[in-house]
């Protein structure tokens, strides 16, 4: 479409494009290429060793953050998904007046407010209604981390589900299918690849909290960029590095996958 | 179909949940600074206990406040001093048993009967440690003896300075360099210390302790404000970093160990407490985070090169006030101070 | 789905309850916090007041003294005034980066879109705090430079409003880039031919017919861009070393180190209603359709 006579085509744009595409993959690269350093300060390059990733692994605090973030993602992600896939369907149905928009600005909400805000808000909440006394350790992050994760998870799904013609659904209706029935053998199927996708995006979204996490943690369930940032503060190894290099890696190959799935299974 | 299957599986995972919560180990959660999360001290624990040790770790006696008063429920916490009265008024810390209060008879001097816990009734003191500045000797040439020349810098001196932005501990460095006790609520001492930090200002590089350890040992500061045991860690990484004792005198503070009042295992606590109070394993404790162990016994096990170290010597004679509880309102007007220094 | 359509206030339900219950309820409590009075060393009691809203604008001197304070109102200044910087430059560089990626042919563009989103879903945390590791004395940059001999000692480029500026640029760019793509890749690019044909050079159909026409997704752009970064957190507290007090940090050192909950919620009220200024400014202008 931009050949070099093409009335598009404008010059140094290709140029700022690669150089901002570098800018931004410049951090991500420093941090993988970083944690194979055979020296301590890690800006000076002195040898490959993959010996910090031996280290981390043998990490039981690292191992334990891992875990919990495991567990807070994918109980997040499966509440949020859940419930963003009601919200979806519900959305286009028939509500009382005024209860469309102000559910729309709801979901919208999460994204606009900063996230030391809601991060605040929710250790002042969780501490006046004392849920620390439930006990429910890491379900207390888990529940902070649901309510962020559900307009990300939302996203992906409306948008798939504004593809669906209604006139599939017409034709359950007089294949005598009843509701239930009907969403369960033609919605749903179809809707896999958004429901998919905002389940990552929701996935990757809990994974990735920070500030929220930290304000809002009970005892022994920190979670990983709680405990990057502790070690941050003491001061950055090369340890940290391949504990952030996984981490990073994780995170790619889960929106590579997104992408491939949604773009495959386009309808 | 998949439904029915999935609640099914639900079902079976919470009900094994509730076996494993069943044969849970007991456990210990502890809250501490980041250096004094000596992961060897605490196997050792765990091996002869049989206690699983969870730690937390917090950067400031502040934050841990926070995390107490919004339910954390830490068996161990390890506050600075002037927080124990703090922490006690608020019902956030339980008395300590009989037992080990009478432990606190056997302390070092320098941290027998603190003020601002005489009789240990919350609180046994663990290490405790001054307040001085890191010279990086590559990068300063002049000989450092005064907090003096850690304040007034040369006009057009770059900015090389690092301070640290625990407003109590600038603080009471800032009473000492003009000769004022700590915690004074007098508006010209406020405003004399004001001045002092302003005219500091242009010459620091950084505020903050977030990696500054790090920052000592990779040459980033040439001066640092520094406690007195991460000076020694920055010393093991890097030979040109040198503690010194200003000539007007350093803050002393103490770390204390703490039971806070939302402890679920009390006696686990108390296990712990009598296990790092032993001299053996004080000392071994005190090696990893560069701080006096507040046992002499424990002292005295160090190795030599460590016990002698000047990190761990506060000058004979040298003005070494203990850090103390400021009232609240003069914590607000330091406060204050700061929020307009950093302006 | 006519069934279905009857259940929608029941789909809704369990929606509205989370949200209710553990995101709106949190954010009425700061507001009702924001009435009440300080407890030192955290928390808050009655009476209410509004005494964390003059300490806005006042400040009680060490005399005892009321007097104009304005540290707070300039912490809100540079919060907006990085904000801004940081949106002007990702409008510079984000609109060759979306303009680029909508005339590439139609195979590439998936693959640049997928390309610029990776690094938006990994951590932010430690894409940031990579920059330290760029930009400090023995970083990176510095390394480079002095082995290459152009400068013979370190340049400081950590903890001022570089540093800070750059992280924010680094941290909202994709949120830039993203609207404006798809708002580029949707117009009509005849237009620009036909501009072309009306002999029109490359910098008048620029100015005449793209921009105008990708100006709903610029301002999308701008606002996604601008609103958060008022409230940012992680690049002003890591690459400020503690001197850029952004709004962010200046919240959370008022429900931390501080212990001064209402002024905290006070100051959460203000940057909530910035944003919420900020938002409607904009959606007046067009561009929120972009938005969702």
């Amino acid at each position: 479409m931009a050949e070099a006579d093409s009335p598009s085509r404008l010059p140094g744009v290709a140029t700022t494009a690669y150089l901002s595409l570098a800018f931004l993959y410049i951090p991500i690269l420093v941090v993988i290429v970083f944690s194979f350093n055979a020296n301590s300060l890690i800006t000076v390059w002195h040898g490959f060793t993959t010996d910090w990733y031996v280290k981390a692994f043998e990490n039981e605090d690292l191992r334990r953050a891992t875990l919990n973030s495991m567990i807070v993602a994918a109980g997040a992600t499966f509440f949020s998904t859940i419930i963003a896939l009601m919200a979806a369907i519900g959305m286009r149905g028939r509500l009382p007046r005024g209860l469309a928009g102000s559910s729309q600005l709801m979901m919208t909400l999460p994204l606009l407010i900063p996230e030391i805000v809601i991060a605040v808000a929710t250790m002042t909440f969780f501490a006046l209604i004392g849920l620390s006394k439930l006990e429910i350790g890491v379900g207390q992050v888990l529940i902070a981390h649901t309510v962020f994760c559900v307009p990300f998870a939302y996203s992906p799904i409306r948008a798939r589900l504004e593809t669906l013609q209604p006139s599939l659904f017409e034709a359950a209706a007089d294949l005598y299918a009843t509701p239930w029935h009907a969403f369960r053998r033609v919605t749903l199927p179809l809707m896999l690849p958004g429901i998919t996708s905002g389940a990552m995006l929701a996935f990757i979204t809990s994974l990735d909290d920070f500030i929220i996490t930290q304000m809002v943690a009970p005892p022994g369930s920190m979670t990983l960029p709680v405990y990057i940032y502790s070690m941050v503060r003491k001061g950055i190894t090369p340890e940290i590095n391949a504990v952030s290099a996984i981490l990073l890696v994780i995170s790619i190959l889960l929106v590579v996958s997104s992408y491939v799935i949604n773009q495959r299974k386009a309808v | 179909m998949k439904i029915r299957s999935f609640i099914f599986a639900i079902s079976v995972a919470a009900l094994l949940s509730g076996v494993a919560h069943a044969e849970e180990k007991q456990k210990l959660f502890i809250y501490t600074w980041d250096t004094y999360k000596n992961d060897d001290l605490f196997k050792k624990f765990e091996d002869e206990t049989g206690i699983d040790v969870v730690t937390d770790i917090y950067s400031s006696n502040d934050a841990l406040i926070a995390k107490i008063k919004a339910g954390g429920a830490y068996d161990i916490v390890m506050p600075s001093g002037p927080y124990i009265p703090l922490l006690a008024g608020e019902k956030l810390l339980n008395p300590l048993p009989a037992d080990l209060q009478a432990m606190g008879e056997k302390m070092a001097a320098n941290v027998k009967n603190p003020g601002f816990d005489p009789k240990n009734e919350f609180s046994l003191p663990l290490f405790y440690g001054t307040t001085g500045i890191a010279v990086n000797t590559k990068l300063v040439k002049e000989d450092i003896t005064s907090w003096s020349q850690f304040f007034t810098r040369p006009e057009g001196e770059k900015k090389t300075l690092g301070v640290l932005d625990d407003t109590g501990t600038v603080m009471d460095i800032a009473a000492i360099q003009l000769g004022k006790p700590y915690c004074e609520d007098n508006p010209e001492t406020y405003k004399a210390i004001q001045a002092l930090l302003l005219a500091q200002k242009p010459f620091v590089k950084v505020y903050g302790a977030t990696g500054y350890v790090e920052r000592m040992a990779a040459n980033d500061v040439a001066m640092q404000m520094a406690w007195s045991g991460d000076a020694f860690l920055a010393r093991k990484q890097n030979k040109d970093i040198k503690y010194i004792y200003p000539k007007e005198g350093v803050e002393v503070w103490i770390d204390n160990l703490a039971i806070p009042s939302t402890s679920k295992n009390p006696e686990n606590a108390k296990k712990f407490i009598e296990f790092v109070l032993k001299p053996e394993n004080l000392a071994q404790y005190a090696e990893y985070s560069g701080y006096v162990p507040s046992l002499d016994a424990a002292k005295d096990m160090m190795p030599a090169e460590i016990k002698d170290a000047p990190e761990f010597n506060i000058p004979a004679g040298l003005n070494a006030p203990v850090s103390a509880t400021c009232a609240p309102k003069v914590v607000k007007n330091q406060q204050k101070i700061w929020d307009r220094m950093l302006k | 789905m006519q069934g279905i359509r009857n259940a929608a206030p029941w789909l809704l339900s369990p929606f509205l309850l989370v949200m209710g219950v553990f995101f709106a309820a949190p954010l009425l409590l700061v507001v009702g916090y924001s009435f009440m009075t300080a407890h030192y060393p955290g928390g808050v009691e009655f009476p209410l007041t509004f005494e964390a809203y003059t300490k806005i604008f006042y400040d009680t001197d060490f005399d005892g003294n009321k007097v104009f304070d304005s540290s707070f109102l300039l912490i809100c200044w540079k919060s907006l005034k990085l904000a801004g910087l940081c949106t002007i430059l990702c409008l510079f560089a984000g609109f060759p980066m979306a303009y680029f990626m909508a005339t590439r042919p139609a195979h590439q563009r998936n693959l640049w879109m997928m390309l610029v989103t990776i690094p938006f879903w990994t951590n932010l945390l430690i894409r940031t705090y990579s920059w330290i590791l760029i930009l400090r004395d023995e970083g990176l940059v510095n390394n480079l430079l002095m082995s290459a001999g152009i400068i013979s000692s370190p340049l400081t480029l950590m903890c001022g409003d570089f540093a800070v500026g750059l992280g924010l640029l680094y941290s909202y760019l994709p949120f830039m880039v993203l609207p404006i793509y798809a708002n580029l890749e949707r117009m009509d690019w005849r237009l620009v031919e036909a501009a072309s044909d009306l002999y029109a050079t490359r910098w008048q159909t620029l100015r005449k017919v793209t921009i105008p026409l990708s100006m709903p997704g610029i301002l999308a752009g701008s606002i996604l861009v601008f609103i958060p970064s008022i409230g940012s957190f992680l690049a002003p507290q890591l690459l400020g070393c503690g001197q850029q007090m952004m709004l962010g940090n200046k919240i959370e050192n008022l429900f931390g180190q501080a212990g001064d909950w209402p002024f905290g919620s006070a100051a959460s009220v203000a940057l909530m209603a910035i944003v919420m200024i900020g938002l409607m400014i904009m959606s007046r202008r067009g561009g929120i359709k972009e938005l969702v």
